[in-house]
C-alpha cells in the first residue's frame, strides 16, 4: 500500500467512524486500519451525551458540560464544537434513514431521557432513533413486556419488578409475555441478534409480529429486547410497530450489540459514497515519526509489516477495554504511539474499592489540545499530523458520567476535521 | 430453646467433618456457622490435598498423617478430589542437596516418589520450564475445599446432623463451670438463637481464638494471611511444587478450567483479613517464575487471600510455625465440656474430625467406633442418571456438575426435566438454569455469591459480566426470592468479584474488567440508576 | 496436540459470535466464542468434545472482527485435528481434503473421462452417498494441470524472475487464471517460475482434521520454498487461502517447521501487481484502440481469507484504475463455500444461507461480471447467483489483452 493517503484512521469503532466520515466528507482520501470490530459490535444504538457529572444526574446535558473539569474533552473541544459534531452526526444518520434525534422536555429543550434496560433500570441516554416514541415512555398507562423463550439475558419478570421501583413507573399496569422461540430446540441460546436478524427478513418475522397482533388494542406502550432488525432500516421498526398498534421502544441490553451494529451499518453506507478504504486485520504495532511529525505507521498483517504513509492520522484505538491503552503493573501505556500515561507505580492506587466508585484508571488516557492532538508536558502538541479520538483520550469516565458515544462523536469528529485541514498544510 | 448433645462452632472442614463423625456416631449434633459453608480458610486455600511430600523434612509425623489421609479423602470424596499427582521441580534456584533430604523424607513417610526424566516431564508438562533440573512424581491431587465441605454437610445430614449457616455464636453459657449452651444471632433476621448442649467443639479455625476467649480463655491463635492468584486457564495437568524447603509462592495446582499460585505468609491481627495486595501478586509471580517462565504473561482472573490460624503456644510465627493440629480439651484449664481443635491443614480434616469427635465421646462416656473413613461422602452416580441428564447438560460439562452436585444431581435433573429449555447462564464454566435454580431454592442460599460457591457461577473468564444478569432474571422469572433484590444481588455479586480483580488489574483481565463496566454502568446504569428512585 | 494456543486474551466480548456467519445461518453453532476459547479452557481438562465444533467453516471471520486478537479459527481447528485424531474422518472428508492428491491418481485419466466419471449422475449419487451434496458445486478438473501448461508458455527473459506458487485450486481445477497471472506479471516485466515440486499449502486437510497429512505438505512447501526465498526471489501467489495459511496458519499449527527452515513470506500477487502498477512497472491504459471495449460494471467479492490479512484489497483497486471499468465492492460478507465446507451435505443449505446476502446483491447490481480471488468462492458465486465469476488477474488480462494484439 504504497499509495498515501490524506488521513489514515485507525480503529473502526464509534470515534474512528466518525472521524473518517468528516474527513472523507471534505473530499480527503481516507484509509482506515483496523483489528477487530470496535466497539459498536456491543454497544448500544443510542448516543449517551452526558447523563452524569461527578455521579450527580445531570437533566440537561448541555447544561451538565459547563460542570465538567477543564480536562474533559468536552471543555477542551468548547461545546459549541461538541453541538457541531452531534449535528453533523445526525445529518448523515438522516441521509442514511436513520435519523437520530433528542427527546425534549416540555419546554421545547433538548434534554436526556430515561430508557428502560432489560435489567429493569433506566439509563439517561441522549439520542435516539427517530423511530423511538418517546413521549410513550412517560405517557403510557398499559405497558407490555415482552421477550422471547430461551433469550437468557432478557426477562420480563425482572423488568417488571424492577420498573416498579420507580416512581414514575409504580403506578403503571404491566403485561408480561414470552414469545415462543422462532429458533425452536436450537443448540445455541438465543441471543437478541439472532432474533434481530428474523426480523431483517419478511419471510421469518411472521413470530413476532402474530405474537404483538394478539396483543394489539390492550396496551399504550410494548417494551421489548433489542430485536427490531440489525441493519438501520426503519421498515423493520415500522412493520413491528404496525403489528403491535402502539409505541414500541427496545430496552437498553448487553453484547452483542444490536443497536450499535445498526449505527455502524449507517455509518458505513455513509463511508461508501466518499474515497474510503477500509484494511482489516491490521494491527497497527509502531509509529514512524520524524521530528514533530509522523510518517507512517507500521501494521502487522498475517505474520509480516506493512507500513502505512499517509499525511495525516487519527487514533481511534479506544482505551483499555479495545486495547488502545495497555496497562501493566505500575504502568499505562498507549499502544500505537507509545506514549507513557502518567498514573501512580501502585496499582493499588488506580482503582477504588468500590467498583462504581471513582477511579484514576476510569478517565487515565491520553492528554490532548483543542484540537486533539497530544501534547507533552509543556502543553505543546507532540506531532503536527497526529489526532487522537475517543476512549484512548484522558480526562473523562464514560462509564460514570453516560458519555461513551457522545465523546466518542464529538472527538472523532473533531479529531477527522483537524486532520482533514492539516493533510492540506 | 433448642436442645442436642453437641454444639459445633465453624462449618470449615474441621466443623462438617466434625458433625458427619459425630452423626455417624449417632450423637445428636448441630453446627454453628457465621457465614455460608466453608466461608472461612476452607474455601480460601490453594486446594493441594497433599501427598505430604513438602512436610518431609521438617516434619515427617505430618507428612505420614498427610499420605494416610490423602488415600483416604480420595476414596470418600472422589467428587471433591481430582487425582492429578504432583511433581516436585528442582530449579536451577533451588539447593541440590536438599534433593537427598527429600528423597530419604518420603521413604520415611512412605510417600512413593518417583524421578522421572526431565524430558518426559516436559512433554506431561509442556509449559513447565526447560530449566528445571531433577523432576519427582508424588501422589499429590487437587481438592475442591468447598466442595468437600458442602459434601461432609450432606452427608451429615442424612445421619441427622443439623447445620444452621449464616448464624453467629456469640455466648457460650456456662453452669457451675460446665458448659450448659451456646447463643447465636441469625445474622439475616437479626433472631437469637439459643441451643442447649452438653458439650461444645470449637473449630472456628482462625476465629477459634476469639471463640475461645467467649468462654474466658486465653489461647495462643495467630491467623496468618496467605495470599493466592487464579490464573485463567489451565496450563499444568498436575500440582507442581518447587523443589526446597517450603516457601512462598511455591505451588501450582490445577482446578478444572483454572490454575491457582499460592500461598504467601503474612501475620495479621484479624481472622477476616482476606484482602490481598498488589506486592503479593507480584512477588507471588516473580517466585512462580522459575517453574513456569510464561507465568507473568497468564491471565490473572483475581487475587484472593485466606488465614492460616496458625497455634503457637511457644510464640513462634509464620513459616517456622507447626502446621499441626492441637486438641485441647479445656477441663485441663477448669472448664468442663469444651473442646477446642486448632491449627491443622485442609488434607487431615477427617484425621482431626476423627480425634475430636473421640475425644467429645469419651467426654459423653459413649463408646462408638469412627466410620468416616469408610463411607463415601455422597452417593455415585449412576450410568442411567447421567444418561438421563446427558439430554439436558452439555456433556462437557456433565461430569464436573454430577461431581459437584453429589446428592443433589437428582433433585436438579428433575427441575431440568419440567423445563421447557436449560440453556447456560454461566458459559464460562458451564452452569445450567436448572442447577442455579435448584441451589437457589435451597434454604441457606442467600445471594449470588452463595450460588456461585455451589456452582462455580461467575467464577470463569468474564467474572459475573454476563451471567449475574443472567441468573437474576431467570430467578425473578421462576418466583425464587433471595434475600436482596436483584439489581442489588447483582451489585453486591459484581462488588465481590471486584474485589479480587483491583489488586491485579492490568493486562486481559483489566479489559474483561471494562467490559464488566460497559455493561453494568454505561449501559444498564447499574451505580446511577440505584439513586434515582424518583424519576 | 504438542502445541497449545493460550486462550487468555478471549473477553467473552460476543463481537466474534456477532460477526460469524455461520452463527447467522444456523442456531445449531455454538458460535465462535464457546466452540473456541471458552471450550478450550475444558479441553485442557480432557473432557468431550462438542458435535457443533464441526460447524466451524474456518472462514476466520472471528479472527478479523475479534478485538484482542484471539485466534479463534486456529483453536477450533487444532481442536478437530485432536478429535480426529480420536475419532478419524470419513472417506468423504478424506477426498474433500485431498483434492490434489485425486487430481494426481486420475492424471492418466483424459479429463473428459475423469470429469464424466467424478460428475455425472451415477458418480454424484455414490458422492451423495458418501456425503457430498447432490447440488454441490463440484469444480472440473481440468484438461491439463497448471504446472504442465506453465511449462509450455514461452516467456520474455526480463532479467527480473518471480517465483509463483499456484495453490491446488488454479494447479488442478483453473489453469487459465494461473496462465493469466504470467501474462500479467510478464507485462509487469517478471518472468515467472512455476516450481514443480509444490503441492497443496494443506488448508483443505486442516479444515477436513488431517492434520498429519497438513504437517508433511507444509514441511514439503517450506522446505521447497525456503531455496527460493534465500535466492531473493519473491513468491507470490493468486490465491488468499494458500496465502494466510503460509503466513498465519503454518506458524501457529507447526511453531517447530517455522524455526527450522524460516519464516514463508507469501506474498499475495494481486498486491504485487498493485505495487508494480504504482510503480510504473505495469501498465494499466490499454492501446487506444482498447479503448473502443464496451465498459464493464464489475462486483468484487472480497474473499474473507483476503480480508483476515491486513493487506486491504488489492485486487479492488487494481480493477478501480482499468479504464472503461467500474467496480465496486459487494460488502456482503462470506459466500459460504469456505473451500470444501459448502460441498458437504449436511453443510450445503447453511452455505447457500450464508451466501445469501451476496448472491441477491450480485444479482441486483446489473453487474456484467463479478471478480474474486478465491477459487472456491468463484464456483459458489456462480453457483448461487448464476453469474460468471473471475480472477481480478483474468479481467485485467481480458482489458489489456485485447488491445495490446491490436497494437502489434
Amino acid at each position: 500500500m504504497s499509495r498515501i493517503v490524506d488521513v489514515l484512521v485507525v480503529g473502526s469503532g464509534m470515534a474512528g467512524l466518525v472521524a473518517a466520515l468528516t474527513a472523507a466528507s471534505q473530499g480527503k482520501k481516507v484509509r482506515m486500519l483496523t483489528t477487530g470490530m470496535g466497539s459498536l459490535a456491543i454497544s448500544g444504538g443510542n448516543i449517551d451525551l452526558l447523563g452524569y457529572v461527578d455521579g450527580k444526574y445531570v437533566p440537561d446535558p448541555w447544561a451538565g458540560m459547563a460542570l465538567l473539569p477543564a480536562g474533559h474533552p468536552y471543555r477542551l473541544m468548547g461545546q459549541e464544537n461538541v453541538r457541531a459534531a452531534l449535528n453533523f452526526f445526525q445529518h448523515h444518520m438522516a441521509s442514511q434513514q436513520w435519523g437520530m434525534h433528542p427527546a425534549a422536555s416540555w419546554d421545547g429543550q433538548a434534554r436526556n431521557v430515561h430508557t428502560p434496560t432489560i435489567m429493569g433500570t433506566l439509563k439517561p441516554t441522549y439520542l435516539l432513533p427517530e423511530k423511538v416514541n418517546v413521549d410513550a415512555l412517560t405517557s403510557a398507562r398499559r405497558v407490555l413486556v415482552l421477550s422471547v423463550e430461551g433469550l437468557r439475558d432478557c426477562r420480563p419478570a425482572l423488568v417488571v419488578s424492577q420498573l416498579r421501583r420507580y416512581k414514575a413507573w409504580a403506578d403503571r399496569e404491566f403485561l408480561q409475555m414470552t414469545v415462543p422461540s422462532p429458533l425452536g430446540e436450537a443448540h445455541r441460546s438465543a441471543s437478541a441478534l439472532d432474533l434481530a436478524r428474523l426480523i431483517d427478513r419478511p419471510q421469518s418475522r411472521q413470530w413476532l409480529i402474530e405474537a404483538l397482533a394478539a396483543h394489539a388494542g390492550s396496551c399504550d406502550l410494548v417494551l421489548l429486547p433489542p430485536l427490531c432488525g440489525s441493519k438501520a432500516q426503519p421498515e423493520n421498526w415500522q412493520t413491528i410497530e404496525n403489528a403491535a398498534g402502539c409505541p414500541v421502544v427496545e430496552m437498553l441490553s448487553i453484547p452483542p450489540g444490536v443497536g450499535g451494529l445498526r449505527l455502524r451499518d449507517a455509518l458505513l453506507r455513509a463511508l461508501r459514497d466518499h474515497d474510503f478504504e477500509m484494511v482489516e486485520n491490521a494491527k497497527v504495532l509502531r509509529a514512524e515519526t520524524s521530528d514533530k511529525a509522523c510518517t507512517a505507521l507500521v501494521a502487522e498483517a498475517s505474520g509480516q509489516e506493512r507500513r502505512h504513509e499517509a499525511k495525516t492520522f487519527v487514533l481511534a484505538t479506544g482505551g483499555i477495554l479495545g486495547g488502545g491503552l495497555e496497562l501493566a503493573p505500575g504502568k499505562i501505556r498507549e499502544s500505537v504511539m507509545g506514549l507513557d500515561i502518567a498514573a501512580p507505580a501502585d496499582v493499588e492506587q488506580w482503582a477504588s474499592p468500590d467498583l462504581f466508585g471513582k477511579h484514576f484508571f476510569a478517565s487515565a488516557g491520553v492528554c490532548v489540545d483543542n484540537t486533539m492532538r497530544p501534547v507533552d508536558s509543556q502543553s505543546a502538541a507532540r506531532w503536527s499530523n497526529v489526532f487522537f479520538a475517543g476512549r484512548s483520550l484522558g480526562g473523562y469516565d464514560y462509564a460514570a458520567e453516560k458519555s461513551g458515544h457522545g465523546v466518542a462523536v464529538a472527538t472523532g469528529w473533531q479529531a477527522g476535521r483537524m486532520a482533514a485541514a492539516a493533510s492540506e498544510e | 430453646m433448642l436442645e442436642t448433645t453437641v454444639v459445633i462452632i465453624g462449618g470449615g472442614a474441621t466443623g462438617t467433618g466434625t458433625l458427619r463423625d459425630l452423626s455417624m456416631r449417632g450423637i445428636p449434633a448441630i453446627l454453628l456457622e457465621q457465614g455460608g459453608i466453608a466461608h472461612g480458610t476452607s474455601s480460601r486455600f490453594h486446594g493441594l490435598l497433599h501427598s505430604g511430600a513438602r512436610y518431609v523434612v521438617n516434619d515427617n509425623e505430618s507428612a505420614r498423617e498427610c499420605i494416610e489421609e490423602n488415600m483416604i479423602v480420595r476414596r470418600i470424596g472422589r467428587q471433591c478430589v481430582e487425582q492429578t499427582e504432583g511433581f516436585f521441580a528442582l530449579t536451577p534456584q533451588d539447593d541440590p542437596s536438599y534433593v537427598e533430604k527429600f528423597i530419604d523424607g518420603c521413604r520415611t513417610a512412605g510417600i512413593d516418589a518417583q524421578e522421572i526424566e526431565v524430558a518426559e516431564a516436559l512433554r506431561l508438562e509442556p509449559h513447565l520450564s526447560p530449566e528445571v533440573r531433577r523432576v519427582f512424581r508424588v501422589p499429590d491431587s487437587c481438592v475442591d475445599g468447598f466442595r468437600l465441605v458442602l459434601h461432609n454437610a450432606m452427608s451429615a445430614q442424612r445421619y441427622g446432623g443439623r447445620m444452621f449457616t449464616y448464624h453467629e455464636a456469640t455466648g457460650i453459657t456456662l453452669r457451675n463451670g460446665q458448659v450448659c449452651g451456646v447463643t447465636a444471632v441469625n445474622r439475616h433476621t437479626g433472631e437469637t438463637v439459643e441451643i442447649a448442649c452438653q458439650c461444645v467443639v470449637n473449630a472456628a479455625g482462625s476465629w477459634s481464638g476469639h471463640i475461645a476467649g467467649m468462654a474466658g480463655l486465653d489461647v495462643s491463635l495467630s491467623p496468618d494471611r496467605g495470599t493466592l492468584i487464579v490464573f485463567n486457564h489451565r496450563f499444568t495437568s498436575r500440582v507442581i511444587n518447587r523443589l526446597h524447603p517450603s516457601g512462598d509462592g511455591d505451588i501450582f495446582v490445577p482446578h478444572g478450567s483454572i490454575t491457582i499460585l499460592g500461598t504467601t505468609s503474612a501475620a495479621t491481627d484479624k481472622p477476616d483479613d482476606t484482602t490481598p495486595t498488589t506486592e503479593e501478586v507480584l512477588r507471588l509471580l516473580d517466585i512462580g517464575e522459575p517453574l513456569f517462565p510464561q507465568v507473568h504473561q497468564y491471565r490473572i482472573l483475581r487475587a484472593f487471600a485466606g488465614t492460616r490460624p496458625l497455634y503457637t503456644p511457644g510464640g513462634t510465627s509464620g513459616r517456622k510455625a507447626s502446621r499441626n493440629f492441637h486438641i485441647v480439651d479445656h477441663a485441663d484449664e477448669g472448664l468442663e465440656g469444651m473442646v477446642s481443635i486448632f491449627g491443622g491443614k485442609l488434607t487431615t480434616y477427617r484425621l482431626m474430625a476423627e480425634r475430636v469427635a473421640d475425644r467429645v465421646c469419651a467426654k459423653l462416656g459413649q463408646c462408638v467406633p469412627c466410620k468416616t473413613a469408610d463411607e463415601p461422602l455422597v452417593h455415585d452416580v449412576d450410568e442411567a442418571t447421567l444418561k438421563r441428564a446427558a439430554r439436558f447438560f452439555p456433556m462437557q460439562g456433565l461430569h464436573l456438575m454430577a461431581d459437584r452436585l453429589g446428592d443433589d444431581l437428582p433433585g436438579v435433573l428433575e427441575l431440568a426435566e419440567k423445563q421447557p429449555n436449560n440453556p447456560l447462564l454461566c458459559e464460562c464454566e458451564m452452569v445450567s438454569m436448572a442447577e442455579i435454580e435448584y441451589v437457589a431454592r435451597q434454604p441457606a442460599i442467600f445471594s449470588l455469591t452463595d450460588i456461585r460457591l455451589r456452582t462455580r457461577l461467575g467464577m470463569g473468564t468474564c467474572q459475573g459480566a454476563f451471567c449475574s444478569l443472567r441468573t437474576v432474571g431467570a430467578l425473578t422469572e421462576h418466583g425464587v426470592q433471595l434475600e436482596l433484590t436483584p439489581t442489588d444481588n447483582v451489585r453486591r455479586f459484581l462488588q465481590e468479584r471486584w474485589g479480587g480483580l483491583r489488586f491485579a488489574l492490568w493486562g486481559m483481565q483489566a479489559r474483561e474488567m471494562e467490559l464488566s463496566r460497559a455493561i453494568y454502568a454505561s449501559t444498564l446504569n447499574l451505580d446511577g440508576a440505584e439513586h434515582e428512585q424518583d424519576c | 496436540m504438542s502445541v497449545h494456543i493460550s486462550p487468555d486474551n478471549c473477553i467473552a466480548c460476543t463481537t466474534c459470535v456477532v460477526h460469524c456467519p455461520v452463527a447467522d445461518a444456523t442456531p445449531n453453532f455454538l458460535g465462535p466464542r464457546m466452540i473456541g476459547p471458552a471450550y478450550e479452557r475444558f479441553r485442557l481438562l480432557g473432557l468431550n468434545e462438542d458435535p457443533s465444533l464441526h460447524y466451524c467453516s474456518n472462514c476466520k471471520n472471528c479472527d478479523i472482527t475479534c478485538p484482542h486478537g484471539v485466534p479463534v479459527s486456529s483453536l477450533n481447528m487444532m481442536a478437530r485435528a485432536d478429535q480426529c485424531q480420536k475419532t478419524p474422518p470419513g472417506l468423504r472428508d478424506w477426498i474433500l481434503g485431498h483434492g490434489e492428491l485425486m487430481a494426481k491418481w486420475l492424471h492418466l485419466i483424459p479429463a473428459g473421462l475423469k470429469n464424466f466419471g467424478m460428475l455425472n449422475p451415477f458418480t454424484r449419487q455414490v458422492l451423495h452417498k458418501l456425503g457430498i451434496h447432490k447440488r454441490a458445486p463440484l469444480p472440473a478438473f481440468a484438461g491439463r494441470n497448471f504446472r504442465h501448461l506453465a511449462r509450455q508458455v514461452k516467456q520474455p527473459d526480463t532479467g527480473r524472475s518471480v517465483v509463483f506458487y499456484p495453490g491446488c485450486y488454479v494447479d488442478v481445477y483453473d489453469p487459465q487464471t494461473g496462465l493469466d497471472m504470467i501474462w500479467a506479471m510478464n507485462r509487469a516485466g517478471y518472468k515467472v517460475i512455476v516450481p514443480q515440486d509444490l503441492v497443496c499449502c494443506g488448508l483443505p486437510m486442516v479444515a477436513n482434521g488431517f492434520w498429519q497429512h497438513a504437517r508433511s505438505n507444509a514441511e514439503h512447501n517450506l522446505r521447497s520454498l525456503a531455496q527460493w526465498r534465500d535466492q531473493g526471489l519473491p513468491v507470490v501467489t493468486g490465491c488468499p487461502s494458500c496465502a494466510l495459511m503460509f503466513r498465519v496458519d503454518l506458524p501457529e499449527y507447526f511453531p517447530d517447521l517455522g524455526e527450522k527452515y524460516g519464516a514463508c513470506r507469501l506474498e499475495d500477487a494481486q498486491d504485487f501487481l498493485l505495487a508494480c502498477a504504482d510503480s510504473g512497472e505495469l501498465d494499466l491504459a490499454p492501446a487506444a484502440s482498447g479503448k473502443n471495449q464496451p465498459d464493464m460494471k464489475i462486483m468484487y467479492h472480497a474473499p474473507c481469507h483476503l480480508r483476515a490479512q491486513g493487506n486491504g484489497l488489492p485486487s479492488l483497486e487494481l480493477l478501480r484504475r482499468l479504464p472503461g471499468v467500474s467496480v465496486s465492492n459487494a460488502h456482503a460478507g462470506c459466500c459460504g463455500i469456505s473451500g470444501s465446507y459448502g460441498f458437504k451435505t449436511e453443510k450445503y443449505e447453511i452455505a447457500q444461507r450464508v451466501g445469501s446476502t451476496l448472491f441477491s446483491t450480485i444479482r441486483e447490481s446489473g453487474a456484467t461480471l463479478t471478480a474474486s480471488e478465491c477459487g472456491t468462492c468463484r464456483v459458489q458465486i456462480e453457483h448461487g447467483s448464476g453469474t460468471s465469476c473471475q480472477h481480478p488477474v483474468s479481467i485485467l488480462r481480458s482489458r489489456l489483452e485485447h488491445s495490446d494484439v491490436k497494437k502489434a
